[in-house]
C-alpha cells in the first residue's frame, strides 16, 4: 500500500520553512562554442541550436574537478548573503570528485566553516530541488539554522567523446544558495515541494559500471561502461510528463493557478523540453528563466545558476512567484515553489570579482 | 478523416509547421523535417491526444504518415 498525502494538502507546517537570503553562480572559463565542437560528429551552429538551443557549454581545464566549481560558487553564494554562520552544507552531484566520501565535508572545511553537518543528495539532475528539501528538514526539525546547498557537476570528464547527442548537450557548472529558518509569509521562503521518482526507468540515463554492480560482475563490464549513457526519446517523454504534473502538483499545493507563476526555472535539459513544459503548464516563455544557450545542461547545477545568472541580470524581483521544476536520472523529479526575496547581490555567469575564500 | 488521421495532420501542421500538402500516406517522418527528438515530441503529443501509448519504433525516422494512422487505429480499435 502506498501512502500519499493528498494532493492539495499542504507539504510544509504553516509556521516554519526556510528562507534564501542569497545565490550564486559560477561556470569555468573556458567555452566550447557549436562550431569548436569535435568535426567526426559533423553538426554545425544552427543544428545544435535548433535541437537544443545551446550555442556554448563551459568545460572544466585539466586538474579542475567538481570540488572546485562548488568551492567557488559557495563562496560567492556566503558572500552574497553576507556571509553568515552555516551549520550544514548539502552538495547535490552525480559528478562528485570521488566515489566516497561525500563532497559536502570537504567543502565546508575548505571554506573554513568549522564542523558543521554536510553530506551529499545524489538525485542526479533533479538534486538542487531534493537538496532544497534537505535543506528545508534540516531547518525546520532544528538539525540546522542555516544551510548551505550547493550543486555542482563537471560533465564534461564522464562523457563518451564518441557520443554526440550527450556531448552536444552538457557543460560544467555549479550554482549555490544560502537558507535560513524563516516564516512562510517573508519573501524568500520556500513553500511547497513534490517530489517523486520511479526505479523501473533507472536505464534510460545511467552510468553502468564503476560501481558494486561492476564489482561483482567485472566480467559484464568494459571500460565504456564508465561513460554517461541516455535514451533521449524516451528521456524526453518522461521528463516533459513528469516536470508537468510535478509542477502542477506543487501548484496544489501552494495553492497558486497556472498564471500566477511570475518566474518559470525549470532544470536547463534542453530548450525544446523546456517548452514543451511550459506550453503544458502553461507558463509563457517570457516568463520563464533559462541561461541554457550559454551554459548548456549543468545537471544538478542548472537550476541555481539560471536563477543567479537572472538575479544578477535584475530579472528576479522580491515578491515573485517562483517555481522550480527538474527531473533528472533515477529516474527522479520534484518541484518547489517559493517567493523570491530582496537580494543585496548575486554573481551569475559573467565574470565577476574573485571572491576571497580561505582555502584549506 | 479519421479521428487519428485528423489528430496526426493537426498535430504535424501545428506543433511542427509541416505544410499540409506534405503530409500524404507515404511520406516518411523524416522527410517532413521531423529529427529524433521531433519524433519524440510527436509520439508524446499523439499520446495526449488520442490516449494510446506510442512507441519509439511507431514513430520513427522511416515511418510514413500512412503507417502511422494505420498502428494508431489498430491500437485503438
Amino acid at each position: 500500500m502506498t501512502l500519499r498525502l493528498p494532493s492539495a494538502a499542504p507539504l510544509l507546517t504553516p509556521s516554519r520553512t526556510a528562507v534564501l537570503e542569497g545565490i550564486a553562480g559560477y561556470v569555468p572559463p573556458d567555452a566550447v562554442a557549436n562550431d569548436a565542437l569535435p568535426a567526426a560528429w559533423g553538426v554545425d551552429d544552427a543544428w545544435v541550436r535548433r535541437r537544443t538551443g545551446i550555442g556554448e557549454r563551459r568545460r572544466a581545464a585539466p586538474g579542475v574537478t567538481t570540488g572546485d566549481l562548488a568551492l567557488e560558487a559557495a563562496g560567492r553564494a556566503l558572500s552574497a548573503a553576507g556571509r553568515p554562520a552555516v551549520d550544514a552544507v548539502v552538495v547535490a552531484t552525480s559528478t562528485p570528485d570521488r566515489p566516497m566520501p561525500a563532497m559536502a565535508p570537504r567543502l565546508a572545511t575548505r571554506l573554513g566553516l568549522g564542523g558543521p553537518a554536510a553530506w551529499d543528495v545524489s538525485a542526479a539532475c533533479s538534486g538542487f530541488v531534493y537538496g532544497l528539501a534537505a535543506a528545508v528538514g534540516a531547518l525546520t526539525s532544528g538539525c540546522a539554522d542555516r544551510v548551505l546547498l550547493v550543486a555542482a557537476e563537471v560533465y564534461s570528464t564522464l562523457l563518451d567523446p564518441q557520443d554526440r547527442s550527450a556531448g552536444i548537450l552538457f557543460g560544467d557548472g555549479a550554482g549555490a544558495a544560502v537558507l535560513r529558518r524563516g516564516a512562510p509569509d517573508e519573501p524568500g521562503a520556500v513553500l511547497a515541494f513534490d517530489l517523486g521518482s520511479d526505479g523501473s526507468g533507472d536505464e534510460l540515463i545511467q552510468v553502468p559500471g564503476g560501481g558494486a554492480l561492476e564489482r561483482s560482475s567485472p566480467g559484464e563490464f568494459g571500460p565504456d561502461d564508465r561513460y554517461f549513457r541516455m535514451r533521449g526519446h524516451d528521456v524526453f517523454q518522461h521528463a516533459v510528463t513528469r516536470m508537468t504534473q510535478s509542477a502542477h502538483t506543487v501548484l496544489k499545493r501552494a495553492d497558486w493557478a497556472a498564471e500566477d507563476i511570475d518566474r518559470f526555472c525549470a532544470h536547463q535539459a534542453n530548450a525544446r523540453i523546456l517548452s514543451a513544459v511550459g506550453a503544458r503548464i502553461p507558463v509563457p516563455d517570457d516568463r520563464h528563466v533559462t541561461n541554457i544557450a550559454r551554459v548548456g545542461n549543468t545537471g544538478a547545477a542548472s537550476i541555481p545558476l539560471a536563477l543567479a545568472d537572472a538575479a544578477a541580470r535584475g530579472e528576479l524581483h522580491a515578491g515573485q512567484r517562483v517555481l522550480l521544476t527538474a527531473f533528472g536520472a533515477g529516474l527522479t523529479w520534484g518541484s518547489a515553489a517559493l517567493v523570491w526575496p530582496e537580494l543585496s547581490a548575486a554573481s551569475g555567469i559573467e565574470a565577476v570579482d574573485p571572491v576571497r575564500v580561505p582555502v584549506v | 478523416m479519421s479521428p487519428v488521421q485528423s489528430a496526426v495532420t493537426a498535430v504535424l501542421t501545428q506543433k511542427f509547421e509541416v505544410s499540409p500538402e506534405y503530409i500524404r500516406p507515404e511520406a516518411t517522418l523524416e522527410s517532413l523535417d521531423l529529427d529524433s527528438l521531433a519524433l519524440a515530441e510527436l509520439a508524446l503529443a499523439l499520446q495526449e491526444e488520442l490516449g494510446v501509448p506510442v512507441a519509439e519504433e511507431e514513430a520513427a525516422r522511416h515511418s510514413t504518415v500512412g503507417e502511422l494512422v494505420a498502428t494508431l487505429n489498430a491500437k485503438r480499435a
